[in-house]
């Protein structure tokens, strides 16, 4: 009698909710960590797989929504998921989330993922838009509290200034940070007052750390935004897929803010050379003019002094030519000069060089 | 458009153009040292202006956590 008591019959759909509703109490939420078994996708939208340790394996169910991350048997992954009973299925860990876990499977993770975005061109060189010239507004996507943060803030104020700055304070590492990044992508997507350029920073962290850069949905986010993107996540060995769909990519967030502004001092010493640069191209001007000026002096002297020979040689001839006309010359050549009345009988006077005579003619005939 | 209401940049490429005035064939004596004067005002002005000038920052009230 008292075992019938005891005993609770259910019906099968009952005992299944009583399951469920025992494990959602119990494990409202787990991660479960493990080597990935079997893993399937069908009609490109569930996914399937098992994790298996040493002795166990577990089946998991999901959507390919949750299941962001490309996978393959043999990665090492870290589920976060609900534990479930299903009544047509059986028990499987319904899955929120997954990302592998250790060096080797990260690294593979983000092989295989890298290699599905790049097949559809995500990563193009000719999707890359460049970034505005001098932003007057900058929408930021950072965790305030991140050493990458300070430092992007830091460089950006020293080198420019006058611009608004909007940073949106999200997680930079762990499960919650990919949709924490997207939501504030999106929001500077959809501001009535869109910033310029959205840049997303985070200094450097071990690969699990970064892990959060390379998911698939924030990959996805960044590429779709219509406004121009910078990411400068990690030191610069580290490559991230954010990096790489990013319009434009900086090595570490110091370098971002090198990328996005220009150096104030660079300008202030950019002007000062253009005033200097004034000063010989004055002088030369100055030179040229002087040096113009004497030519000019040089010409008009030579000139005046051709003229002057000209005319001096001018003056000597006419002198040299008049004297042929001198009687005197005639004179002393052996000529003589009569003057009178040319009569029979008549006086003339004959002039030479040095004598005067008077002279009778006595006949005068025609030649 | 009035000097003050100019952009850094636009300052910039009026103190360019000042430079290349000096270098090219519309050069002339009368006007340089007036013209060399207003590019080392200007020149002044710059760089009264971008050591001046701050940032903005302010950080976002929304969360972005999932609703």
């Amino acid at each position: 009698m008292e075992n019938e008591k005891a005993e609770i019959r259910l019906s099968v759909s009952d005992f299944v909710g009583l399951v469920n509703q025992t494990f959602d109490f119990a494990m409202p939420s787990i991660v479960i960590v493990g080597e990935v078994s079997g893993y399937n996708v069908r009609q490109e939208k569930w996914v399937r797989f098992k994790l298996k340790d040493e002795r166990c394996s577990v089946d998991f169910f999901g959507s390919t929504y949750q299941v962001r991350q490309p996978l393959e048997d043999g990665m090492i992954v870290a589920v976060s998921g609900r534990p479930r009973l299903s009544d047509k299925y059986g028990f499987s860990v319904s899955i929120q989330s997954v990302r592998p876990v250790g060096e080797g499977s990260i690294k593979r993770g983000f092989e295989l993922l890298k290699r599905k975005l790049e097949a559809e061109g995500l990563f193009d060189i000719e999707r890359k838009r460049p970034l505005p010239e001098l932003p007057g507004r900058i929408g930021v996507i950072s965790s305030t509290q991140a050493a990458g943060y300070a430092d992007f803030i830091k460089i950006l104020n020293g080198r420019w200034g006058g611009m608004q700055v909007e940073v949106a304070h999200t997680l930079v590492q762990g499960v919650n940070a990919p949709g924490q990044i997207v939501r504030a992508l999106e929001y500077f997507n959809q501001s009535g007052e869109p910033p310029e350029v959205i840049v997303l920073v985070r200094g450097g962290g071990d690969p699990d750390d970064l892990a959060a850069f390379n998911d698939e949905a924030l990959v996805r986010s960044i590429a779709s935004s219509r406004i121009p993107t910078l990411v400068g996540v990690g030191h610069e060995i580290d490559v991230t897929l954010a990096d790489m769909v990013a319009d434009v990519r900086a090595a570490t967030p110091t370098n971002a803010a090198q990328l996005l502004v220009p150096d104030r001092r660079e300008l202030i010493e950019r002007s000062r050379t253009y005033v200097r640069s004034m000063i010989p191209a004055y002088q030369g001007h100055l030179n040229d003019d002087r040096r113009e000026v004497k030519d000019l002096v040089d010409t008009a002297e030579f000139v005046i002094s051709e003229r002057m020979r000209v005319l001096t040689d001018e003056v000597a001839s006419t002198i040299k030519l008049l004297r042929q006309y001198d009687p005197s010359v005639v004179l002393a050549r052996g000529y003589a000069l009569v003057r009178g009345d040319i009569d029979i009988g008549g006086v003339i006077e004959v002039e030479r060089a040095k004598d005067i005579i008077q002279a009778e003619v006595r006949s005068v005939s025609k030649k | 458009m009035s000097a003050k209401n100019k952009t850094i940049e636009e300052k910039m490429n009026e103190l360019r153009d000042m430079a290349a005035w000096f270098e090219s064939d519309e050069f002339s004596l009368t006007h340089a040292s007036e013209k060399f004067e207003a590019a080392s005002k200007l020149a002044k002005e710059i760089e009264h202006d971008l050591s001046e000038m701050e940032n903005k920052v302010t950080v976002l009230k929304q969360s972005f956590e999932e609703a």
